[in-house]
């Protein structure tokens, strides 16, 4: 074959046919995935909330309650759904254009299309792996607490051969599309767009519930009390999302530049001087948690204990990842960010956010104490109590790990910071969780078909050390002023454990839907 | 009290994962000049300027800067001394304006509002838009913009011309620059446009590998530096004898000296005993001084 654009008269070349380009490896790819989850983590948690919080709005409609075990079975399953979708959906497409992994890539001899691939190769491995996770959690469960926690619920799939509750199966799948479809197909806009719809959906629902009235009332009642809960938070997730997405015009004006420096200052700078000026609406998710926990007991009096106090661990782990909302790319490369040629004292710096960052974690782990012990005097069930204490350790040292990359950013006696601020992280989760097992024997298996106890140590080990191991490694990765290699090593490792994490998430779903689906 | 030099350092070093950036540095910028801080990438020059503004702290050593120790009293330093990152970063969802408005907040009486706004507008930066959407010139704009509206005593400049038009650089270097000096004032720049700046300068340090080799007047360094042209009928020796010899580059029956401490009596007389047939003496540019004393000594 000859070279077609050959045509300058000198004898034409042997043409070759291109070189076959090397394709990311799975590992890379699935590191990529890492770092962008690490990179634009709380948005999208964020979203996941509102999203969860919509949805179950959506479900409490007069026609999906009236039968409770088939909300159940469907807000897991939908549950599942969602959080999977969410992962998939971050995971191929969200902010690529923006991540400096995915431009770095594109600088590289790979074919257009060949990331993409392998990182949509990485999210169905993933979510096969979480599969299988779910199924051998399911196997073990099968027969012993879970199955009778589940109350025996009616499954989703007998729901439909009986071709009861059409309404209820058109919510399902309504928001099945919604969650699993948008996130996937749509710009990220126009995806938080979508979001907030079935919020606003949900609080039409809702007004309408209101305003023709419902079973549900008076707010004394239990699903009046979750109902109030909900409508709450949705319209705080709401308001917050129309605020993000129309933040009101800070501009200055000429005329009198003075005054309005200080309104900015005031308004937007002074009291919060690191964090976007919409950041802290974000805290108002954990006054929801802390509302939704207070309404705790009379939810589990009413619906399935387990059932419900799972949203009590789900929001606060998914809400503690919202902390790292007050890190800005700008302030990981501090030396270069213009904020620190100002004459202003790292103290003055760092204290706004440290207590910015502790009021989200104290209010956030209040709700969920609350919530936990409330749920555990309620349902003295022992894996559950070990499920908590596995999210307690990985919240703990993942908040750790957090505190201690801001205290490597700011306070100049690194290792002294860290070392203080890891131990007392560390403390705290043994202590906490301690007294949460405390008092109870089924740190023994009772008797056949009852190993969950095991799950919950298991996770404690699987997730807390590596957790740790990864902290120190973060901690020794600035210490020593990381360079890029070594920092993109790190990130690698935190984007590994992440997925882990969401695996724990996602593991908890599928175990549920195969005792509703299987019985 | 007012000290002789603008920043003066002794001894300092910095040092990351076991190496030395910077080792060993003996600095003085005299008050009321343009010292220029050459060096090749990862000479040291940053890290130097960042423990300058007591961004970062020295592994050893000493600095001062406008008598002041940044290590110590950092917040003071940054207070008089404006800085201009090689890459600066800001916060993205801010305007134009709003920076300048957060920064002025952060400088409150040093702030020349006036002197911004004509920063500004002869940098034509659009006071709305977001920084995320500005350009990599436009960015170094604003940082210039920033670093100057509050006519600092000093100011550190770390490639600050990377990434504007030519026109642009030049009128920073011609207008702002010149016009920042008209005062007692004080620069310290690092640039790898090096013509561009040499006009500018009047002191000239050159770091290689964390440590400074070369620190004195620009005049006197250029005045003292020559490149001799040896041509020879027969194919060049290889080795020469002269005073103040750099080092030397054979090729054939050429060669050719770099020799510092040109003495105009004294070292023609020692260039005729090389036996050479044709001999050129060249004054050289700062670039080329730059190159020469920076860079790797070439094979002879």
């Amino acid at each position: 074959m000859t070279n077609p654009r050959a045509t300058n008269g000198k004898a034409a070349s042997v043409w070759r046919a291109p070189v076959r380009l090397p394709s990311v490896p799975l590992l890379r790819a699935s590191g990529i995935i890492g770092k962008d989850l690490l990179r634009y983590w709380p948005f999208p948690a964020f979203l996941a909330v509102m999203t969860w919080g919509a949805i179950l709005l959506i479900m409490i409609s007069p026609q999906g309650l009236r039968n409770v075990e088939l909300f159940q079975a469907a807000t897991q399953f939908q549950q599942m759904l969602v959080v999977s979708a969410y992962a998939i959906g971050l995971a191929v497409m969200f902010e690529e254009r923006e991540s400096k992994s995915w431009m770095l890539f594109r600088l590289l001899p790979c074919r257009p299309g060949v990331i993409l691939f392998q990182k949509l190769v990485a999210a169905i491995l993933l979510l096969a792996f979480y599969f299988v996770c779910a199924l051998f959690l399911s196997w073990l469960q099968t027969g012993g607490r879970v199955y009778e926690i589940s109350g025996g619920a009616i499954s989703f799939a007998s729901a439909l051969k009986r071709g009861g509750e059409p309404e209820a199966i058109m919510a399902v799948v309504a928001a099945l599309v919604t969650g699993l479809a948008l996130p996937l197909l749509l710009p990220p806009n126009l995806t938080v767009v979508a979001i907030a719809g079935p919020a606003s959906l949900g609080l039409f629902i809702y007004a309408v519930q209101f305003l023709w009235g419902s079973p549900f009332f008076p707010p004394t009642r239990a699903e009046g009390a979750l109902s109030i809960t909900l409508f709450i938070w949705s319209v705080v997730m709401f308001a917050i999302m129309v605020h993000r997405l129309y933040k009101p015009n800070f501009s200055l004006s000429d005329e009198v530049p003075e005054l309005q420096v200080v309104q900015v200052a005031n308004d937007r700078v002074s009291k919060k001087p690191f964090d976007h000026p919409v950041d802290h609406h974000l805290r108002y998710p954990f006054l929801a948690a802390l509302v939704a926990a207070l309404f705790a007991p009379l939810l589990f009096e009413e619906i399935e204990k387990s059932e419900g106090a799972f949203a009590l661990i789900l929001m606060p782990v998914l809400g503690a990842l919202i902390g790292i909302a007050v890190i800005s790319d700008a302030e990981r490369v501090s030396d270069r960010f213009a904020m620190y040629g100002l004459p202003i004292s790292r103290s003055q710096i760092f204290w706004p956010r440290i207590r910015a960052l502790a009021g989200r974690c104290a209010i956030l782990y209040l709700a969920w104490i609350f919530g936990v012990i409330m749920a555990g005097s309620l349902s003295k069930n022992s894996s559950w109590q070990a499920w908590s204490f596995g999210l307690i350790a990985f919240a703990g040292l993942f908040s750790a790990a957090l505190l201690g990359f801001l205290f490597s950013l700011f306070v100049r006696l690194k290792l002294v910071a860290l070392i203080l601020t890891g131990s007392l992280e560390l403390v705290w989760c043994i202590a906490f969780g301690t007294m949460l097992l405390g008092g109870y024997d089924e740190f023994i298996p009772i008797g056949p078909g009852e190993v969950p106890v095991y799950i919950g140590w298991a996770l404690i080990v699987m997730l807390g050390l590596p957790l740790l191991a990864l902290y120190l490694a973060f901690c020794r990765s600035y210490l020593l002023e990381t360079s890029e290699g070594r920092r993109g090593l790190v990130l690698l490792i935190v984007g590994f454990f992440l997925q882990v994490w969401g695996a724990t998430l996602l593991v908890t779903s599928p175990y549920y839907l195969y005792v509703v689906i299987f019985g | 009290m007012t000290t002789t030099y603008a920043i003066e350092t002794l001894g300092l070093g910095r040092m990351f994962g076991g190496r030395w950036a910077v080792a060993d540095l003996h600095l003085q910028v005299p008050r009321g000049c343009v010292y220029g801080f050459l060096g090749l990438n990862g000479a040291g020059k940053s890290t130097t300027m960042r423990m300058l503004m007591g961004l970062l702290q020295p592994t050893s050593g000493y600095s001062s800067v406008l008598g002041m120790n940044p290590a110590v009293t950092d917040l003071e330093v940054k207070r008089r001394v404006g800085y201009v990152a090689d890459s600066p970063n800001f916060y993205e969802w801010m305007t134009v304006r709003e920076i300048c408005a957060f920064v002025a907040h952060y400088r409150k009486a040093e702030w020349d509002d006036t002197r911004a706004n004509k920063l500004l507008d002869s940098f034509e930066l659009p006071r709305n838009q977001k920084l995320k959407t500005l350009s990599k010139g436009q960015r170094s704009k604003v940082s210039l913009a920033l670093a100057l509206g509050f006519n600092p005593e000093l100011l550190l400049l770390d490639e600050p011309t990377g990434g504007l038009d030519p026109i642009a650089r030049r009128q920073f270097i011609e207008g702002v620059l010149a016009e920042y000096m008209e005062g007692d004032r004080t620069i310290l720049i690092s640039s790898h446009l090096i013509n561009e700046i040499s006009g500018l300068v009047d002191y000239v340090g050159i770091i290689r590998d964390g440590q400074l080799i070369r620190s004195e007047p620009a005049d006197k360094l250029l005045g003292g530096l020559r490149r001799v042209k040896l041509h020879y009928d027969i194919p060049a020796p290889g080795a020469y004898a002269c005073t103040g010899l750099l080092h030397s580059r054979t090729d054939g029956r050429e060669a050719q000296l770099i020799v510092d401490d040109f003495d105009p009596e004294r070292t023609p007389a020692e260039i005729q005993h090389l036996g050479a047939s044709q001999v050129e003496i060249e004054t050289l540019s700062l670039e080329d001084a730059f190159i020469e004393l920076a860079g790797k000594a070439p094979q002879s």
